[in-house]
Parts: structure tokens; sequence; C-alpha cells
């Protein structure tokens, strides 16, 4: 390439981002009503976790055109303003930092992923913004601030979830066994306030904990440790290619596995919330 | 690429050939760029500098490890595992003894240093992709301890919060006022980077890399210098990794991945192995560049909702064009922006006669 096409490169990227940079996002009418509502969401839509994330956007799509279709928010449309954080938690602060310069300045709003929201806590309270957190770690929203859980949080889906079994399987006591991916999202159901609630169950204990990474494609180490402190009911919340492996590894070793299908319910959590796939593991 | 001087410019002493700055017009356009920069804050939202913040943290480790891997030839894909051992070390002293925020970054890059000689050992036996492999270990073995058998200090895989530095009630809390303090670090660090290179230590480091062994037969203590060379590159990643927990106010192993340890070997050739001012194009030209995807993605998505789904745009965008400009360049300018600016500075030099 010749020397001066490279800087016609050079140009474009740079006008590019003087144009993004420029695009105005919100106008008031002369009511004082904004011609628009923006709800501004920040997911990983792309890379590792872009297998699940990356649906938020048809179906914000097809919800801002049916919300709008009913007559927004008094009479106003509103508009979803997806960005991507590429799993990183430096990109989410910065699609935070995008938000919170708009004018005027969001009340609310949507940046997932566990680790974000951990580095997110002090800026929202002090920034006054509520985070609506999807995938609800107790960590991450607990003591009480301006993180708030738009999803049943991990360990309540846990419990709910045990609940139900127990009223549901006549195969005795229930032993249950951990086995999560080894990070913040993974190790959220690891609460000292879950293993106290099992403690207290009658019928029901908890056996083991055990994780794995998000890159592993075998977990049978880590079920036979789980098997061999007697657990008859494994609980992985992982989501994505997490519990393809569980029940990959489940198989391989020749476990009978059951397999529901997971469930987020944001209202009620009875009679059925699941936090992740479940998997019954016995011989 | 031979250095083109401006016509009249002669050097009469060895100090001044030496020198950083050696024209009137050099020490002129530092001190109005150093004012142009400490004024972005008034002129810039926080979205730039939250950007120039980021930049400003990476080029800090980029710089470390150009020092080991582009001034001494020693490949090391654990930066990012270094970087952690800085972070976390932060957030333990500030958590459990509230040390200040600058005694804490002086204590992550001498703790971080002396990890960093721990792996830097076997580069005296081995070298090229089994000491990369060395290293690599680094990039297990490290966040494997933070999470596990240091969990009670470190929470584990959970994060650790960091109060943001303070100091004579300026809190550093804001991408406007951790500008200041990122920017500055950066500034001291990259001098003192661009400095060593000049010294009897920059110059053994060159001479190792160039042939270690007639480098020996010279008489370079090569087991002190490769030594050093490790130590010197961890301290950059520590106060990096510091500088970076400071400014997420939380700190994960996940932060700390693989991934990022082989993009700041990208960044350095992207910019130009060896060259203090590669390091600092090619981290400001990749993570620029990132931003500016996701920012073009992102209102491609919003502008055109129907076409972003169909075409999934918003997810391929910012990877594609990514991946393929790494691609571009090493087939277009395989020895780094560096080399173009110079080419640049050249060119502009010999005018009317740049061909």
């Amino acid at each position: 390439m010749r020397e001066r096409n490279w800087y016609y490169v050079l140009a474009v990227l740079v006008l590019g981002a003087l144009f993004v940079a420029l695009v105005p996002t919100n106008v008031m009418s002369a009511d004082n009503k904004p011609d628009t509502y923006y709800i501004y969401n920040s997911h990983d839509v792309s890379g590792p976790m872009g297998a699940i994330n990356a649906a938020v956007l048809p179906c914000a799509e097809d919800f801002t055109h049916w919300f709008n279709g009913t007559g927004g928010i008094n009479g106003v449309p509103i508009k979803i303003i997806t960005r991507d954080n590429v799993n990183k938690v430096d990109a989410g602060i910065a699609a935070y930092e995008y938000f919170r310069q708009q004018k005027p300045k969001p009340s609310v709003v949507s940046i997932s992923s566990t680790g974000i929201a951990f580095a997110l806590k002090d800026r929202c309270a002090e920034d006054k913004i509520v985070n609506m957190l999807c995938g609800s770690s107790n960590k991450a929203i607990y003591p009480v601030g301006w993180i708030v859980g738009t999803t049943v949080s991990y360990t309540s889906a846990c419990a709910a979830t045990f609940e139900w079994i127990r009223k549901n399987w006549k195969g005795g006591k229930i032993k249950v066994g951990f086995l999560t991916w080894d990070n913040p999202y993974g190790k959220g159901i690891f609460d000292p306030k879950l293993e106290k609630w099992f403690a207290e169950q009658p019928g029901m204990e908890l056996v083991g904990k055990e994780v794995f990474k998000g890159r592993d494609v075998d977990v049978a180490t880590q079920i036979m440790r789980l098997k061999h402190k007697g657990a008859n009911w494994i609980y992985d919340n992982t989501v994505a290619v997490g519990p393809a492996v569980v029940s990959k590894s489940l198989k391989a070793m020749g476990c009978s596995a059951r397999t529901l299908v997971t469930l987020l319910l944001v209202k009620s959590i009875e009679p059925l919330a699941l936090g992740g796939l479940i998997v019954a593991c016995s011989d | 690429m031979p250095t083109y001087r401006p016509c009249g410019v002669r050097n009469f002493s060895y100090k001044k050939d030496m020198a950083i700055f050696r024209t009137t017009f050099h020490k002129l356009t530092l001190i109005i760029g150093l004012l142009f920069l400490f004024l972005c804050p008034a002129f810039l939202d926080g979205v730039m500098l939250n950007l120039i913040n980021f930049i400003c943290i990476t080029v800090i480790a980029v710089v470390g490890l150009n020092i080991l891997t582009g001034f001494c030839g020693q490949i090391s894909i654990g930066q990012s595992a270094f970087m952690s051992v800085g972070a976390y070390t932060v957030a333990v002293l500030g958590k459990y003894f509230e040390i200040n925020f600058i005694f804490a970054l002086i204590l992550a890059g001498l703790n971080t240093g002396l990890i960093g000689l721990i792996f830097g050992l076997p580069s005296v036996k081995i070298k090229g992709f089994y000491l990369a492999m060395a290293t690599l270990a680094a990039q297990f073995l490290i966040p494997a301890m933070i999470a596990h058998p240091l969990e009670p200090l470190t929470e584990g895989t959970d994060s650790l919060r960091v109060a943001a530095p303070h100091i004579w009630g300026i809190v550093f809390d804001t991408p406007q006022s951790f500008f200041y303090l990122s920017v500055s670090l950066c500034i001291l660090l990259v001098y003192f980077s661009q400095n060593l290179a000049r010294t009897g230590v920059g110059r053994a480091f060159v001479a190792i890399r160039d042939d270690d062994l007639a480098a020996e037969v010279m008489g370079i203590n090569i087991f002190r210098y490769k030594l050093l060379a490790f130590f010197i590159c961890s301290i950059y990643a520590g106060i990096a990794g510091g500088l970076f927990a400071y400014y997420m106010r939380s700190v994960n192993t996940d932060n700390f991945s693989l991934t990022q340890s082989i993009w700041y070997l990208g960044m350095l050739i992207a910019g130009g192995m060896g060259s203090v001012t590669g390091s600092i194009f090619g981290v400001t030209f990749l993570l620029a560049l990132e931003h500016i995807l996701i920012s073009i993605a992102m209102w491609v998505s919003n502008a055109f909702p129907a076409f972003s789904t169909s075409t999934g745009i918003q997810q391929a965008l910012t990877p594609t064009v990514y991946g393929l400009v790494i691609v571009m360049f090493l087939i277009f300018e395989p020895r780094g922006l560096a080399h173009k600016w110079e080419v640049i500075k050249a060119s502009w030099r010999l005018r009317p006669f740049s061909y």
C-alpha cells in the first residue's frame, strides 16, 4: 500500500470517531418533554459471553417496537441504546462513562456482568445512578446501594430450586454438590447464608463445592470428587457452554443425567425457579 | 532508519549528542505538549479522559515489557499476571493497612519486581519460545495463587474492592482527577525508560538482545542483566497494575488474563519493538481503535436496528476489524508505527526531496 493511502485510512478513522462523538443523543421539546426516552444498557454482546448476551439486541428491538406501539411513556417513545462490553471490565467502565456523560444524565442504566458490577459499586453511588443488574450476585448487590438485581439472585434461585426438588423428589436425602465457574459469576452461589440455609434444611445437605475454568472442556475430576463426598445432586449455575461441559462429562462417566431447562424468573420464585442447569447424578 | 536532523544542528559534545531533547524546537514542543496535555480535563469529556487513563496505565505496562522484550530480547507473555501482583498488592495494603497510595504503589512495584525475578530465573538457561513458555507459567501460577492459597487475603475469585487514592484532601475518584495521576506517572516512567536506553545498562540490554554470546565475551554479566531486565519490567507491570486497581476501584483475577498479556505483546509489535515511542503509539492506536470500533458498532446498531440485528454488526464489527488491522499491520508495516513516524519525520525534513 502506498504511503498516501495510509493517511486516507487514518483520516477516515479520525473523521468516523469525530462523527460518532458529535452525534446528538437527546433533544428536549417545548413542553419540556424529551423527544425520546433513552434507555442505556451494556452487555458482553461479543466475546466469550456473546453466545448468550447477543440475544439482547433483537430482544431490545422487538421490545422497543412493541412498547412504542402501546404509546411509550406518556406518549414519548423509548429507544434502547446498547453498547458492547467485549467481556472486559475496562470496556464496561468506558460504557458507564459514556452513559454518564449523556445530557440529561440518565437515572438508570443497565450494565451487566458481575465483575463490572463490583467495579461500578462506588461509582453508581457517587453519581446517584441506579444500575439494573441482570444476573444478580449477592456480593454485587448487598449491602443495598445503587446496584439492584432484575432477576432472582443466584443464591435465592438455588434455594428455591432445592425447595422444589425436596417437594417433588422421592429419592431420599438430597446431597448437593456445587459445580460452577471459578469466577465471580459462578462463585456467586458460594454464599455463607446459602450454606447456612442448607445446614438448617431437613433432608438436605451441601456436601461439596467444586469449580472449573470457563475454558475447561472436561470436569470429570470435579464430579468424581463430589460423588466421593456422596453428592446425588449437582447444582451448576453456569451459562453458555458451562452446562454442556458438565452434561458431557457426566455422560462420559456413565452417570444418568437429567437436564432441567434454565429459567431466570423476575417475579414469582414459586413453584419453579431455576438459577441454572441441574443434573441429577446417581448410579 | 537514519535520524535526519534539521540543517544547522550539530553536536559539539557527547552530552549533546546523547541528549533526548537536542534542539530548542524539541524543548518548546515538549513544553507546549505538556501544557496542552495537562489542560485536557478542561475540554475533554469523561469518555475521552477515561480512555486516556486506560492508555496511560497500559503504556506503563507495555513500556516495561519493551525494556524486557524490545531492549533485552527476552520474550514474556506473563505481563498481565505481573500486573495482577501489583494490583492485589495495593488492594491488600489499602484494605488491611490503609497505606498511603504513593507508598502502596512503590511497594507494589517492588513486590512485583521480586516476583518477576523468580520467573526471570529460567531466562539464564533458556531463550526464545522456551522462555515464552516459562513466562506463560506465571500467567497460570499467579492468578491461581491469588485465587486459592491467598484467598483469605485476596477474597479469591471475588472482586476485592479498593478505595480511591487520595492525598492532601485531593481524591482521585473521577476520570478528570485520576487523569493527573495516571499521566504524571506515565510521563515519569516513560522518561525513565527512554533514559535507561542511553545508559550502560541499556546498552548491555541491547548487546544481549543482539547476541548474548558476543555480549558475554565482551564482559557483560548475562545473568545479572537478564534478571535486571525482568526486575525492571516487573516493576513497571506492578505500578501499572496498582494504578489499574486504583482506577477500577476493584480487582479481580479475571482482569489479568492471558489474552491481555498477548495483546500487550501485540501492542509492542504494532508500535515497533525496541522503541519507547513505538510502545506509546502501539498502545494508543490499538486502545483508541477498540474504543472507536465499539462506538461505531453502537451507533450503527442504534441508528439501524433492523440492519444491525440481521447482520450482527454489533457483535462482529469490533473483533473483525480489530483482527484485520493487526494482520494488515504485519503485512504492510512490520516495523511498526514508530518506523512509520520516523519515515514521516524524515520525509518532512527532506522535503521537497522526500523520495
